[in-house]
């Protein structure tokens, strides 16, 4: 396999904007990433985008808005893991030799999607969907069951989002852009118990891009590339072999993966992009992705230490839950906080001295399983 | 009378059965491995053994955890309340939960099995499976 860089990267603002289509959307952050890989369109030889209710062939749709045109464009869905999927399939095509400039584009627009404001409909064949199972009651499951099981307090999740929200605050890009109080949290209108509105991510429009290239070429665009330490791709395992659902063994197999791909470990890492649709998703990553002992997320959240300026700040960009959430433009969207991280150039939300950065995007409610798909990225300088 | 018109159906057939005193779901246990299904598979996702057995599960289990939804689904209003029951047979299923008027849910609650009506249609009753904390005779 040959080493592959990032060597550009855009987004747009993530928010709510009715009057805005996917191409819109997906043109603006490919202008932006190719002008920031300083190559031209007709450099780019392979496309891969993600999207969940962009509609058919959303890639070419974006990208004959940019003039690329011609070459092999592969369109995935693979709900909210998609943007990290096709991350993945651009880096894959470099890494084994088939091309040597890429780009990848992640692309939602909720809005305007046929489950604007409701929750996805369960296909008639899932059963538990049928008897009432929805995506925040899943979650609400675990959380009931991890405050049993260790304790964890409900101010402890709520600082999640407190947290994510200060960050999201710093973040110009960020859906929100507001700082939250614990109160403001806990006291807003309950979703499924213990889980309150606050405590959920929005629905969400935005694009996001990122350029790969072969590494021995990154040098010929750009000053300072980003490699790519680690790209796992992974579904989840049948519910009958999940015994403990207050912790992810398919995000924890993943993670332990690109951990041994990258030659690091979790101690290793500077900044983190996860995937927190839930507060209880983050509480529980940072147990799956070996940042703390099991049980111990609440510990951790409350030490500080994922916080900005703490020892391994997550979410930095202010995640699903204050960025937003544009199902497949996600994933992309955390290749490019992180690229932006190991730049420098994160501005207000820079993690100081950021070196190593990981990506961690979970996608899909698929009845009978833990979950859809995962991936986890790690990225080095 | 218009209530007694209402066709009952199940909410997918073969799932479940009604005794005398006593109701079950209808699943499957791997003769090679051991490991129980349900709702039933035509083989043994565990060990790829074809040789299924069908058995009868779930008339007992307990609370693994539960959480009431304020938000509505496909067929219900909120707020209703479900969980997953570890059945004693081994495996984990996801259920509406009724709840028992002036009775706390607790995680670890003994839960048993109730053949009852989840919605109604135009013309019909669907039938399904709940689970309810089992009430102890006084004295227990």
């Amino acid at each position: 396999m040959r080493e592959v860089a990032v060597i550009g990267g855009g987004s747009t603002v993530f928010g709510k904007f009715p009057n805005r289509s996917c191409e819109d959307l997906g043109k603006e952050a490919v202008r932006w990433a190719i002008s920031d890989a300083g190559v031209r369109p007709k450099d780019v030889e392979f496309a891969s985008c993600g999207t969940v209710f962009g509609g058919y062939c959303m890639g070419q749709r974006v990208l004959k808005e940019v003039g690329i045109t011609g070459i092999e464009i592969v369109n995935v869905e693979n709900a909210c893991a998609g943007g990290a999927t096709a991350f993945r399939e651009s880096w894959l095509r470099i890494a084994t030799g088939q091309y040597d400039v890429a780009i990848v584009v992640g692309v939602e627009s909720m809005t305007t999607s046929p489950i604007a404001g409701k929750l996805i409909e369960p296909p008639p064949d899932d059963l538990d969907g049928q008897l009432g199972l929805t995506v925040p009651i899943f979650f609400a499951l675990m959380m009931k069951r991890h405050i049993h099981e260790y304790g964890t307090t409900l101010k402890q999740a709520a600082e999640i989002s407190v947290k994510n929200h200060r960050h999201g605050a710093l973040n110009p890009y960020s859906q929100y852009k507001k700082e939250l109080t614990t109160e403001e949290i806990l006291s807003s209108r309950m979703i499924c118990e213990p889980l309150t509105l606050l405590q959920c991510c929005p629905n969400t429009d935005g694009a996001a891009a990122v350029v790969l290239c072969a590494s021995h070429l990154a040098k010929k665009y750009v000053s300072k590339p980003v490699m790519v330490a680690a790209s796992v791709l992974r579904s989840g395992d049948y519910l009958y072999r999940w015994k403990d659902a207050t912790f992810s063994d398919m995000s924890h197999r993943a993670a332990g993966q690109a951990y041994e791909m990258a030659g690091c470990g979790p101690e290793d890492l500077d900044c983190i992009e996860l995937h927190d649709p839930f507060t209880i998703c983050e509480l529980m990553h940072y147990e799956d992705l070996g940042l703390c002992a099991k049980g111990e997320g609440g510990k951790l959240i409350e030490s500080g230490a994922t916080g900005l300026g703490g020892k391994i700040p997550v979410n930095p960009s202010g995640g699903l839950l204050s960025k937003g959430h544009p199902l497949s433009a996600t994933g992309v969207a955390q290749v490019v906080e992180s690229l932006w991280q190991l730049r420098g150039i994160a501005g207000q939300r820079q993690v100081t001295g950021a070196k190593v950065a990981l990506t961690h995007a979970v996608g899909g409610y698929v009845a009978g399983l833990e979950s859809g798909a995962v991936g986890v990225h790690i990225f080095k300088t | 009378m218009k209530e007694a018109t209402k066709e009952n159906i199940s909410v997918r057939e073969g799932l479940f059965v009604q005794e005398a005193d006593k109701a079950y779901l209808i699943g499957n246990q791997c003769e090679g491995c051991g490991q129980v299904f349900f709702p039933s598979r035509v083989f043994c996702f565990h060990c790829s053994s074809q040789k299924m057995e069908p058995i009868r599960v779930g008339n007992r289990g307990k609370l693994y955890s539960f959480t009431t939804s304020h938000m509505p689904s496909t067929h219900f209003q909120p707020p209703y309340t479900v969980g997953w029951i570890d059945l004693m047979e081994g495996i984990r299923i996801f259920s509406r939960i009724e709840k028992i008027e002036g009775q706390e849910l607790q995680i670890g609650m003994e839960m048993e099995l109730v053949i009852d009506e989840l919605w109604q249609e135009a013309s019909k009753r669907v039938v399904g499976y709940k689970y309810h904390p089992i009430v102890w005779p006084a004295g227990h």
